[in-house]
């Protein structure tokens, strides 16, 4: 994992990635304990092209160059499928653009925080997503007003009373 | 009562403690011992999709 994160924060040095966070499970893994996961998410802030489209030919043209592979929706970097994902909601983008840099070994990764997290997991809504609010709420992690904040402007309020009814 | 020992009417509490402790266990682990977790789950599914693979190939 460590030499698919310096990969990531090369390419964002190098201006490929203008600004990225670690979401999903292995940043959920920050906060509370570790759940098993096919992938590592990234989520990224693209800049589009003068076309408008968001073009990632430069991007996959330099993971290739570095040794990475493409296998479906995902790029292998040093054996880590990734899921390189534009911010596809104004949640997203918010999620990214306040993400914290955490220690991993020698590195400072950006790590999507504790209440977007939770927010994101709201907005994508699969049982698994409504366990990763669960598990991060009782473990403590989460600051709630935060997080009812969130909820409000990006009106998720429907999809968190489906989680107070399921583990509430 | 020593750690190994249960007692059958207190079962459900027996594994809700169980249960507890390994949870703040994987809780208190560094960021990094976590995502080397989630590399050897990672590994281990592989097998195990290797393996049922390898037995779907075989089957007549």
């Amino acid at each position: 994992m460590r030499d698919t994160l310096q990969v990531l924060l090369r390419l964002r040095s190098e201006g490929l990635l203008a600004r990225f966070a670690i979401g999903g499970a292995v940043a959920a893994s920050y906060y509370v304990e570790a759940v098993a996961t096919e992938d590592l998410d990234i989520f990224a802030l693209l800049r589009p092209s003068a076309s408008g489209l968001l073009v990632l030919t430069p991007l996959y043209a330099r993971l290739r160059e570095l040794g990475a592979t493409l296998e479906s929706e995902h790029v292998v970097i040093h054996g880590w499928p990734v899921q390189i994902l534009p911010a596809y909601t104004p949640l997203v983008e918010e999620a990214v653009e306040a993400a914290v840099e955490r220690p991993f070994h020698d590195l400072a990764v950006p790590v999507v925080g504790a209440e977007h997290l939770c927010a994101i997991a709201l907005q994508t809504g699969r049982p698994k997503d409504y366990l990763r609010v669960h598990s991060m709420i009782e473990a403590g992690c989460v600051d709630t007003a935060a997080l009812a904040r969130l909820v409000e402007k990006h009106g998720l309020s429907g999809r968190w009373s489906i989680y107070a009814r399921r583990y509430t | 009562m020593p750690a190994d020992t249960l007692d059958p009417a207190r079962l459900p509490e027996h594994v809700a403690e169980a249960k507890s402790a390994w949870r703040k266990h994987a809780q208190a682990l560094t960021w990094e011992q976590k995502v080397a977790a989630i590399e050897r789950m990672r590994e281990r599914a592989a097998l195990l999709k290797a393996a049922r693979e390898r037995r779907r190939t075989v089957m007549p």
